[in-house]
Parts: structure tokens; C-alpha cells; sequence
């Protein structure tokens, strides 16, 4: 039972904290986010279980987060105001080659992760290639290039 | 225009700079939040720190060290130091109110007393204890099993007893 209950809480906290954090927090990888994520993996794991280490308690945990997860999907596909809520909305941060400098800052995004995402993606070389960048509600930078209609 | 539409240029989109600032306001009010956590978190508020740790005497010669605030399933030390006026004679003995044993768990007692009694609201630990020199030390080792706020009443047989708050963080 408790279990469950621990489940639940812990997976509004994670939620919550991440939602706050903000965007770009852990959503592009570095070796060092990597292993923050894993050790937050570990300190969510001790307050989960407790002391319980039964294989029971584990599957209900599981079991738990997962179910409000896809409970928490459901719900958001029904409301587009929850989803904005808890997933954010898209930013558009590069307009016709030109940084929107006011939100970028404001997202902590710069220049150089926007070049770097179209590299990435398109093979860029210079920001006035881009026609639009978008920061998704992923946290992952969207690029669309010049020319293409 | 809620779900719609949107364009940005040739891009449709469902950009909301309304929403957008409004949850940038939010997030900044959580990081100062955060940082108040974790400065109440280093100060003690949820145990181990300035304000948590503190003591307090029964003005007959016996002295408890406490903590305020502490987290369910931590082991948490209470100390009690006798220094009575006359000599002991062998013998000194702590009364324990009943509610607060009931939620934390014994997992040990220096020295090992002598004798324990049920006695009406509570427990009566008797421990042996050798030398004139007035100054005995007994150590519980608790462990709170459930959170929530307690109040324990705790002192000598004959003496006015002390009635310690503690709150239990889940």
C-alpha cells in the first residue's frame, strides 16, 4: 500500500521539480546531466521503496508509475490546457535568421545550440540559413532551413 | 484562441507568449524557492542543524538533547544527562511517556537499564550507575516508524516532567 502511495507522491514531486526547472534542464544530454540523472535515479530510489526490498514492492512500484503515466497522457489528450500545463508550449526562438535575443535568454538557449542543432539536423553552416528555430516543448531545438516552401 | 490555429510566420504553430512569460514568472519563483529550501535544509529545519538541535532542563538535575525536526526511518539519538544534586545512591530513573514510545522504536539504550516497568502513562527505566561524581549519561537510539508531530513527556520519577516537541518529517 505504501508503496503505491510513495509511487504516486514521488511521481507528482518529479513533475513538479522538473517542470520548474525549466526547459533546457536535462533535455540535451552531457556526459555530467547523464550522471546527475543518475544519481537523482538513486536518491528517488531510496525514498520509493524505503526499506522494502521485496520484489512485490518493486512491481507495484512500477506498475504505479507507470499506470499514472499513461493516466497522465490520456488526461492530456482530453485537455490541451493540461498538456500546456504540464509540457509547456513551443518557442520559437529564431525568426528569418535572426535570434528573438529577449526569449532565447529567457530560455536559456543561445546561439550556439541553435547552430548546433542545425548542424545536427540539416547540415548548416550559418544562422542565416535558418528560417525558423523552434525550442519544442521536448526541450530539444527544432530547425527549418532557408528555401525549402 | 485556446488549441486553434496559430501561425508564426509560414510556421503553424501553437506558440503562446501569454502562457509562455506567465510560466517563466513561475519558474523563477520556484528556483527562489529552491534556494529556500535548501537554505531551511542546511539550517535544520528538517533536522540536523542550528535550529534543530537544542536542549533543555528539568532544573533538578536532569538535561535532555533533542531534535526538533527529524525524518521518519532515521535513526535519531536522544541524550540524557543526570546531574543530580545528591548522590544517586546506586540508581537513577527516567520516566518516558507512553504515545511517544509507541511510535518510536527502541534499537538500543547505553548503558542497559537495570530494570523496565510499565507504570500508569508511561515507562519507567531504572539504571544502575557507579561513583559520586554527578554526572551520568544515558543515550536512546530511536527510530520514528511514522511522521507527524509528537510531544514527549519525559522526566524524573519525582521530579516535574518535560514535555519535548518533535516533529517527524515523512
Amino acid at each position: 500500500m505504501s508503496t503505491i502511495i510513495r509511487a504516486i507522491i514521488i511521481y507528482v514531486i518529479l513533475l513538479i521539480v522538473f517542470r520548474l526547472s525549466g526547459k533546457r534542464t536535462l533535455s540535451h544530454i552531457t556526459t555530467f546531466d547523464f550522471v546527475l540523472l543518475l544519481i537523482i535515479g538513486e536518491a528517488t530510489a531510496q525514498a520509493l521503496l524505503g526499506e522494502d526490498f521485496s520484489l512485490t514492492a518493486g512491481l507495484m512500484a512500477i506498475v504505479t508509475l507507470v499506470s499514472i503515466d499513461i493516466g497522465t497522457s490520456l488526461l492530456k489528450q482530453r485537455s490541451p490546457k493540461l498538456e500546456k500545463l504540464l509540457d509547456g508550449v513551443p518557442l520559437v526562438i529564431v525568426e528569418n535568421g535572426k535570434l528573438i535575443q529577449d526569449r532565447a535568454d529567457k530560455a536559456r538557449v543561445d546561439e550556439e545550440d541553435v547552430l548546433m542543432a542545425a548542424r545536427e539536423s540539416h547540415g548548416l553552416e550559418r544562422m542565416d540559413q535558418i528560417k525558423y528555430a523552434v525550442l519544442e516543448r521536448s526541450g530539444g531545438i527544432t530547425v527549418i532551413p532557408k528555401g525549402e516552401t | 484562441m485556446p488549441g486553434g490555429k496559430k501561425k508564426v510566420g509560414d510556421l503553424q504553430i501553437d506558440q503562446d507568449m501569454e502562457f509562455q512569460e506567465k510560466s517563466w514568472k513561475v519558474q523563477r519563483a520556484a528556483w527562489v524557492f529552491f534556494a529556500i529550501l535548501i537554505t531551511a535544509g542546511l539550517l535544520g529545519i528538517f533536522g540536523e542543524g542550528p535550529v534543530s538541535t537544542s536542549t533543555t532542563n528539568d532544573n533538578q538535575g536532569l538535561e535532555v538533547s533533542y531534535e526538533r525536526f527529524w525524518r521518519m526511518g532515521k535513526e535519531l539519538e536522544l541524550r540524557f544527562l543526570f546531574q543530580p544534586q545528591a548522590p544517586p545512591e546506586g540508581k537513577l530513573s527516567l520516566f518516558i511517556g507512553r504515545e511517544y514510545l509507541q511510535d518510536f522504536h527502541i534499537r538500543n539504550i547505553l548503558p542497559e537499564p537495570d530494570s523496565v516497568s510499565a507504570v500508569p502513562g508511561g515507562y519507567l527505566f531504572e539504571f544502575n550507575v557507579r561513583g559520586d561524581e554527578p554526572d551520568f549519561l544515558v543515550v536512546f537510539t530511536l527510530m520514528p516508524d511514522h511522521y507527524g508531530s509528537y510531544a514527549m513527556e519525559v522526566g524524573q520519577p519525582e521530579g516535574q516532567h518535560l514535555v519535548i516537541n518533535q516533529l517527524v518529517f515523512p
